[in-house]
């Protein structure tokens, strides 16, 4: 750009119309004042020619000429402007010859071309994707007013859970003493509840909120109105629709709001209907519910199992905050010693705790597409390379026509970057569909996928990577093209003369091996990653969970407790259910427990034993996962009973209580000792008693890649808690079983007990399992994928590569075939060579992969991010791939014929 | 000089100099010159808004400038018509032409020619 302030040209005595004649665009600021002296001039020697004296003349002209600052600064305004208008004019120009240019030389080349098209749309398309995720799960602000307010507490319990859920007591005496927060409310996780409208029953989930929660959040409702404080106050008979709900089931009919509903055999009125933005506390909710006065007891501090989200008020900080919290639990550990010795608080911001266990794994996958895309790069590079040998004389040709070095490396860039934007246009295309099936594939747990899409900051971040990896390969021919223009002292006979490619091509052949290392380095990192994923996968497969999941099926059912009060009729209900079950064809055991099979999540609860003292104030050990079980479970899980007996019909109601515990829970609490005979009890030290009747196997049956967990079972005949109404029935089948006959027989059996009860979930017991393992599957496909294209990559490289090496020694080999050379011994040279490239890319890409993989640590079972195996694979991997790469040009080194060659030069 | 002088209308200064620049390239000077000598100095133009004007006009395309040698021999930028500025003067003046011809159709207008109204 022209600086019109600049005297410089003036300074170094360039004469005005020498100045001028540059074409336009000189120094405006001298001309005008040139133009404007000249003016005066003339008019000083008008007056002069009447008779004045010169000096007085002069001083004359300047009155008369008028206002010579103004005139001055406008013109020179003007100037600046046309100057300003005329570059840009220009260089849109010659960019856009450039750009012509290029697409002409491109479309000379089609094959090449469209190779480099497709490369950088995989590379662009597959990072895009991947930053869309990353875009609408880590970045995008929470859809809450002020989000960066808004927090999460939690309880740290004894055992160092910081994400401990909080008793009620415990959020209403936070609520009551913290000044640090705006406001708080507490919610329950989400479960499901059976809505029975116009007769039919479905299953939808809901969250049970206090109003408070709906203040913290400030969220509005699209329809009617959300809970206010006052809603704590009545009967609890409200709810609060999604807009997804409102959609599905009411048809968006906007005179939903007051509408009577029947929630679990209890009927509420419809306040109103959610913006559809609005997802609370996770994706997938239809109903709020209020949590009323009358379910809030202060005193409870035993169970643990509400979540807390508060706003910071304005001017408080998260230390603020967590400080307040932390003197607050002191406090509490002081009044109520038996309950709260040992919890602590833990203040978390909200979008921060959502998203901090996806985190890692989306960066990893960012940094797997990106390491893609710099392969992809290099690839890149190394054809343009191989085309800027053959273009060496146009070069030459068009500087000896004058065209500077900076105008050759325009138009050096400008090719790579319209190839680049075709490539980017196209990888914006495939990063559309690739966002789409993603969060298809994506596992169900990982937060907010609802706002994932292609928006603006996804279509920067692809304008970014496109222009940034179109510089990048773009640099590669410019340095080399300059480079050798100067070496050859930007002769142009010599260019024109030299019809082969000689003089240079050895340092040519270095640069280009030089991005192949790189290539298959970075290739070989993302291998080692792809690689150690796999395996430990296959270890996840061949795990052994104690117990057999192939064969079982598993549904939930869940019994509105209006209806059903009381243990005796739940007992009753389950046993005539496992009754019929048992009946169905193909099923061979029908068992029930409490726990959600393949779900971390697990009730626990503490027991004191017989005779052991404990440490806590309450005489009872830390709480363990208790598992409530029914029918033959242990036979029909496949468990083995080490010791004592299993549960038998027997231990029935008014039979002596009796519990089982599992190997786990043995060594954990009778260290040494045989637990069959010891008695345990849920209230206290005194009693009343569960007699220990057996030791069985443990099991893995809250997430495959978690170790086995403590557990205490105890028959569901003999439970004493009416609020346990569900249970999740097991049944063993034989081969010829299918999940969808076992379904309608089930919902058939369900229909003659209690139509208006639904049926949830019938399906293999293996297949819930695929939660747990979800992310890593993710990550594994994923990663396998970059890394089989970054392998492929490697090898068109590779054979680029070895193929231009034989071109460019045709001669040698001819003269070498000539002299008696065999074939075998050529291809080994050039086989060789291939080798000695591909044993420094694994070694330097071993090295990197060792040093990274560790951010895999996280993802990996049972598999060291060092595994040597592994990397041995890996590493025999790439050799075997590059060298088949090498042989097929290698063999064409041998086909070449002497006389030819040597007549050729 | 008891003669009075008439200030140039805004806008019709680039219509006087795109006239001073038919026949052959000017500077700055001689336009004004020029100009004073046609109107037998009536017009009064301020030397220092002659400028501006020429860069705006030269900005738009109607004029294009290029340094050279004046009459007595020092270097002063030459001003020429463009074929757009030729084309600009002949629909300034026509519709200049048919303004003063409608202004003094009713400046000189007669009570009887009024009165023919009903």
């Amino acid at each position: 750009m022209i600086d019109p302030s600049s005297d410089e040209s003036a300074g170094r005595g360039v004469p005005v119309w020498r100045r001028y004649l540059r074409l336009r665009g000189g120094d405006v600021r001298a001309d005008v004042a040139d133009e404007l002296e000249f003016h005066i001039e003339m008019i000083a020697e008008r007056l002069i020619g009447q008779g004045m004296a010169p000096d007085q003349a002069r001083a004359r002209a300047r009155e008369e000429f008028g206002d010579f600052e103004r005139a001055r600064s406008l013109c020179e305004g003007i100037g600046a402007e046309m100057a300003r208008r005329h570059e840009w004019a220009e260089l849109l120009d010659s960019l856009a010859k450039d750009a012509r240019l290029a697409l002409r030389s491109l479309r000379r080349a089609p094959g090449f071309a469209a190779t480099i098209v497709i490369t950088l749309a995989l590379g662009i398309g597959a990072s895009t994707a991947i930053f869309s995720i990353v875009r609408g799960v880590l970045l995008r602000p929470l859809p809450f007013a002020e989000p960066d307010r808004l927090v999460r507490l939690w309880e740290v319990s004894p055992r160092g859970d910081d994400h401990n859920v909080v008793s009620m007591g415990n959020y209403v005496s936070w609520r009551d003493r913290a000044k640090t927060f705006s406001a708080m409310g507490a919610h329950s996780g989400s479960f499901s509840v059976t809505l029975v409208e116009a007769g039919e029953p479905t299953r939808i989930t809901t969250a049970d909120l206090t109003p408070s929660v709906m203040q913290v959040l400030r969220a509005r409702a699209a329809l009617g109105r959300t809970f206010v404080a006052d809603d704590d106050k009545g009967d609890g008979r409200a709810v609060v629709l999604s807009h997804a709900l409102w959609v599905r089931r009411f048809g968006a009919d906007p005179g939903v709001v007051g509408r009577r509903l029947v929630i679990d055999d209890a009927p509420y009125t419809v306040l109103g209907v959610m913006p559809a933005a609005f997802e609370f506390p996770s994706a997938g909710v239809d109903i709020w519910r209020p949590v009323t006065a009358d379910h809030i007891d202060p005193n409870e501090r035993r169970s643990h199992n509400w979540y807390v989200v508060a706003r910071l008020a304005p001017g408080a900080t998260l230390a603020a905050a967590s400080a307040e919290m932390r003197a607050i639990s002191g406090a509490l550990a002081r009044e109520f010693p038996q309950y709260m010795t040992g919890f602590g608080t833990n203040v978390v911001g909200m979008a921060d705790d959502m998203v901090a266990s996806v985190r890692p794994l989306l960066l990893i996958l960012l940094s797997g597409a990106t390491l893609l895309l710099v392969v992809a790069c290099a690839n890149i590079a190394n054809l343009l390379l191989a085309r800027a040998v053959g273009r060496r004389r146009e070069m030459a040709v068009r500087g000896a026509l004058g065209a500077g070095r900076w105008r050759l490396t325009r138009q050096l860039l400008t090719e790579s970057v319209v190839i680049a934007s075709v490539g980017g246009l196209l990888g914006v295309a495939v990063a559309a569909l690739l966002t789409r099936a993603l969060t298809m594939l994506a596992p169900d747990d990982i937060p907010r996928l609802s706002a994932v899409r292609v928006d603006g900051a996804v279509l920067a971040y692809a304008l970014a990577t496109t222009l940034a990896s179109g510089l990048l390969f773009g640099c590669v021919p410019v340095v080399r093209i300059l480079r050798s223009g100067r070496r050859r002292g930007e002769s142009l006979h010599l260019a024109l003369r030299v019809s082969g490619d000689r003089g240079g091509s050895a340092r040519h052949v270095g640069v280009r091996s030089v991005l192949l290392v790189g290539e298959l380095a970075v290739s070989l990192i993302l291998l080692s990653g792809a690689g150690l994923l796999l395996r430990s996968a296959h270890r996840l497969a061949s795990i052994d969970y104690g117990y057999r999941p192939a064969g079982l099926v598993a549904a939930s059912f869940d019994l509105p407790r209006a209806r059903y009060d009381g243990n005796d009729r739940h007992v009753a209900f389950y046993d005539q259910l496992m009754a019929g079950a048992r009946e169905l064809p193909h099923v061979t055991g029908v068992a029930g427990t409490t726990e959600e099979i393949g779900s971390s999540s697990s009730m626990t609860f503490s027991f004191a034993i017989e005779g052991k003292p404990s440490r806590n104030a309450s005489g009872r050990e830390d709480p363990q996962p208790l598992r409530v079980v029914a029918g033959d479970y242990f036979r029909v899980m496949g468990i083995p009973v080490h010791r004592g007996r299993p549960f038998t019909p027997a231990d029935r109601a008014d039979a002596p209580p009796v519990a089982i515990v599992n190997e786990s829970l043995a060594r954990l609490l009778w260290p040494g000792a045989d637990p069959v005979g010891s008695r345990v009890s849920f209230v206290g030290p005194s009693g009343p008693w569960l007699q220990v009747v057996g030791v069985v196997g443990d099991t893995r049956s809250n997430a495959a890649d978690a170790a086995p967990v403590p557990a205490l079972f105890v028959p569901f005949a003999q439970k004493r808690w009416p609020w346990m109404t569900w249970m999740t029935l097991v049944m063993r089948t034989d081969a010829m079983a299918s999940v969808n006959t076992l379904g309608s027989g089930l919902r058939g059996l369900v229909r003659q007990v209690d139509a208006r009860l639904p049926v949830q979930d019938v399906s293999p017991v293996p297949d819930r399992y695929r939660e747990s393992v979800g992310r890593r599957r993710f990550a594994t496909v994923l990663t396998g994928a970059f890394a089989a294209l970054a392998l492929l990559l490697g090898v068109v490289g590779m054979y680029g590569v070895v193929s231009y090496g034989v071109v460019q020694r045709r001669r040698e080999f001819g003269i070498r075939l000539a002299l008696g050379a065999r074939a075998s011994q050529v291809t080994g040279v050039v086989v060789r060579e291939a080798l000695a490239l591909a044993g420094i890319a694994l070694v330097v890409g071993l090295a990197a992969a060792l040093g990274s993989t560790r951010v895999l640590a996280g993802l990996l079972y049972e598999v060291s991010p060092r595994d040597p195996i592994t990397f041995a694979a890996v590493a025999v991997l790439v050799a075997v791939v590059a060298m088949a790469a090498a042989w097929v040009p290698a063999r064409r080194a041998t086909r070449i014929d002497p006389a030819m060659t040597i007549r050729d030069a | 000089m008891a003669r009075q002088e008439v200030d140039v209308l805004q806008g019709t200064l680039d219509m006087l100099v795109l006239k001073a620049l038919t026949w052959d390239r000017m500077h700055g000077y001689s336009i004004l010159a020029w100009l004073r000598q046609a109107t037998d100095g009536e017009l009064r133009i301020e030397d220092a808004a002659l400028y501006p004007a020429l860069h705006r006009m030269e900005a738009r395309g109607l004029i294009e400038a290029e340094w050279g040698l004046s009459e007595n021999n020092r270097k002063a930028k030459f001003y020429r018509l463009t074929a757009r500025g030729r084309r600009e003067l002949r629909a300034e003046s026509e519709s200049w032409t048919r303004y003063v011809a409608v202004i003094g159709k009713v400046m000189s207008a007669g009570r009887a020619a009024g009165a023919s109204v009903p």
